[in-house]
């Protein structure tokens, strides 16, 4: 397959959604602002800001926002003068008549629909609703590492027929190497009509490695986040995606310096909370398990006091997937009974 | 009277005024009409609406859909025509025609293109055995005078880029491997049985293979090129087209396709198989364009988005047969087509 450079890379900033992960969905309204303003001024072309799992997704299960969607929503658009409010949507999480009905009241402009890559029936009626509105919808195809390429463009091209106006592969588990991402993406770009992206995670640290294939694979759009903020290991870092593109000659809309400011602004903002690559992290990605499961693996470990590396391979093991975390507690409970471990106090 | 109401009216009526006599041989019959309810099927009822109250035609219809009593509901004009009786069905479990009919449509079919993609099986059901209830019911009638059924133009594949349009003896370039052919292989599935019942029954088939239609009825939540190019300039746009906007379609009025369908039911000659459809091709570049004028401050329209590198779609198609034969003509041309379309949808829609 021979390489394909696009003209022009839409760049995608999920920091204030997929950062909100490693934030533990804590980040603050000024923090919101300040960011927002940053990557406005860095020249990426969508910021997506929100919840980890996205629109309607603050609860108990998965973590509650400090604030509330509809002010932060407010917040970044009231920050953006050129880049465009994205947010990321999961049918479950989100409703039509509440969640995306209010998110278009509040003027994000993209709306990315995600599910688990072998269920895009699903996003159907978000996608239609979202058409219907007049407002950008692309299709995301999360945990996108456990189906094949094949299964992949089936379920994009459902997305596609729905109406989505682009198709994302998410490597939400951080497990993708650049050949995986040179075939899927290859044959996506090869089969579609809308264009192809690529969301990295770095548990393995080819996140960047991973984006550079995609684009060279013919993706038009690329994910990443200041610092590599998000979660599990984190994403694509894009001062670094910026610096690359550049030296590479890809065209893109990225004012390299200013993409360098917002980096170290994230780094203030999200101080000790920025991703490291550790035993659980590099774990996490060879299991193929969604790195948003991160900090609850964790603290389910200590709860139980059992390895979170044990508990990670097992819910790789398991082909566990976003929405459900119900399992990372089981698991913990039984390799804590099966191991002679410490069960919790019954209250 | 409604001026949405008004304008169908109007538009029903232009087509008939110096036409309706290619239908003489309807008067007085009973049609049966699977998927009535569809923008095709609307349509039949406008001007089997104007046939009767204008003309005294004494046509009796069935509509039959599974919506009927929803669709009759909505729109109250065409619901509570004394002529007509809405039946809720579904074609899946046809078994017999009122004993009367004479003319049979059949257009029922599933056709969203996202149902395409997500219940393949059911087209291929819906659109197959759907085809094969509906003929074997019609072959149980004593007097059976014309089944009219509804193909499709996609069942001609990709249209050869050297071929200005494609006649009805076209050979299909279909991939059967590829899920996508579902819709045109089921319909090519529907015309294989009608042309075996012609072969054992003799019964009196005409095969229609429409193209690409506007008008009034059609839904704009359908993620088809034109519909989404008018519900996008609706909400201000900007209009996005993929590829580089040199797709090339044929747009045929709503009114003209619904008097093609009367005329081949009336005039068609059994066995035949006509092409259905504007002959008049435009690109996507210019139907976007064309739709956006319509709109102030005209929306913008971008393309060159989706991914580059396939190859350019044609899909025209060659009607001289159906002029010929079918006596028919294009009545509204693509801006005029444009122009009613918005304007209805301008009284209909709600913010």
């Amino acid at each position: 397959m021979g390489v394909k450079i696009p003209t022009l890379i839409t760049v995608c900033d999920a920091t204030l959604r997929d950062g909100s992960h490693a934030y533990s969905h804590q980040i603050t309204l000024e923090q919101v602002r300040s960011y927002a303003a940053a990557a406005d001024a860095a020249g990426y072309d969508f910021v997506e800001v929100g919840h980890g799992n996205g629109l309607g997704a603050s609860s108990l299960q998965v973590g509650e926002s400090l604030i509330p969607e509809g002010e932060m929503l407010r917040a970044a658009k009231e920050s953006l003068s050129r880049a465009r409010l994205s947010v990321h949507v999961i049918p479950g999480f989100a409703t039509v008549k509440k969640e995306l009905h209010n998110a278009v009241d509040a003027g994000v402009d993209l709306f990315r629909i995600g599910c688990h890559c072998t269920e895009a029936d699903i996003s159907q009626r978000h996608i239609s609703y979202v058409r219907s509105t007049g407002r950008e919808v692309w299709g995301v195809l999360m945990m996108s590492h456990m189906a094949s390429a094949e299964t992949l463009l089936e379920e994009c091209k459902k997305m596609q027929s729905y109406g989505a106006q682009g198709v994302v592969l998410m490597d939400s588990a951080g497990a993708y190497f650049p050949k995986d991402v040179t075939e899927k993406i290859g044959l996506l770009e090869s089969k579609l009509e809308v264009p192809v992206g690529f969301h990295a995670h770095n548990n393995l640290g080819l996140a960047i490695a991973n984006s550079l294939a995609a684009i060279e694979a013919g993706a038009r759009i690329i994910d990443g986040t200041a610092k590599g903020f998000g979660a599990g290991a984190g994403n694509a870092p894009l001062e670094l995606l910026a610096a690359v593109f550049k030296q590479l000659g890809h065209c893109t809309t990225i004012d390299l310096y200013q993409s360098l400011d917002a980096a170290a602004l994230a780094s203030r903002l999200f101080a000790g909370s920025l991703p490291v690559s550790d035993d659980v992290t590099i774990v996490s990605g060879l299991a193929g398990v969604f790195s948003g499961f991160s900090k609850p693996v964790q603290r389910a470990s200590l709860l139980f006091k059992v390895d979170p590396r044990d508990v990670f391979m097992e819910l790789g093991r398991r082909k566990a997937v976003g929405g459900q975390e119900d399992m990372i507690v089981e698991i913990a409970a039984e390799l804590a009974k099966n191991q002679g471990g410490c069960l919790p106090p019954r209250r | 009277m409604h001026p949405a109401i008004a304008l169908t009216q109007f538009d029903a009526e232009s087509v008939l005024e110096n036409q309706f006599h290619h239908l003489e041989a309807l008067r007085g019959q009973h049609v049966f009409i699977s998927g009535g309810t569809g923008i095709l099927g609307a349509w039949l009822l406008e001007l089997i609406k104007v046939l009767n109250g204008r003309y005294n035609f004494g046509l009796r219809a069935t509509a039959f859909s599974r919506h009927a009593s929803a669709f009759a509901q909505r729109w109250p004009h065409l619901g509570q025509q004394p002529h007509v009786e809405f039946v809720d069905g579904d074609i899946r479990y046809l078994t017999h025609f009122p004993s009367d009919t004479r003319y049979i449509i059949h257009a029922a079919a599933l056709t969203d293109r996202r149902l395409l993609a997500s219940q393949p099986s059911s087209v291929a059901e819906i659109n197959g055995i759907g085809t094969l209830r509906a003929l074997r019911a019609a072959n149980l009638l004593e007097d059976i005078q014309k089944f009219v059924l509804l193909s499709s133009g996609l069942i001609y594949g990709n249209q050869p880029s050297d071929v200005y349009s494609v006649e009805e003896s076209s050979a299909a370039l279909l991939s059967s491997g590829d899920v996508n052919s579902v819709y045109a292989e089921s319909k090519r599935f529907a015309e294989s049985l009608a042309q075996s019942f012609i072969s054992e029954s003799k019964l009196p088939v005409v095969t229609l293979r429409p193209f690409a239609f506007i008008g009034p009825y059609q839904s704009l939540s359908l993620p088809w090129a034109v519909t989404d190019f008018i519900r996008d300039s609706f909400n201000g746009g900007p209009v996005r087209i993929m590829g580089d906007g040199t797709t090339v379609r044929s747009v045929m009025y709503a009114s003209d396709f619904a008097f093609w369908v009367l005329s081949a039911l009336a005039n068609g000659r059994a066995r035949e198989t006509y092409n259905v459809g504007s002959p008049v091709p435009m690109d996507l570049a210019a139907l976007a364009r064309m739709i956006t004028l319509s709109f102030s401050p005209q929306p913008a329209v971008l393309s060159g988005l989706g991914q580059t590198g396939h190859p350019r779609s044609r899909l025209v198609p060659n009607i001289e047969r159906a002029q010929r034969d079918l006596q028919v003509k294009m009545t509204v041309d693509i801006s005029e087509s444009i122009r009613r379309t918005i304007h209805w949808h301008s009284l209909t829609r709600t913010p």
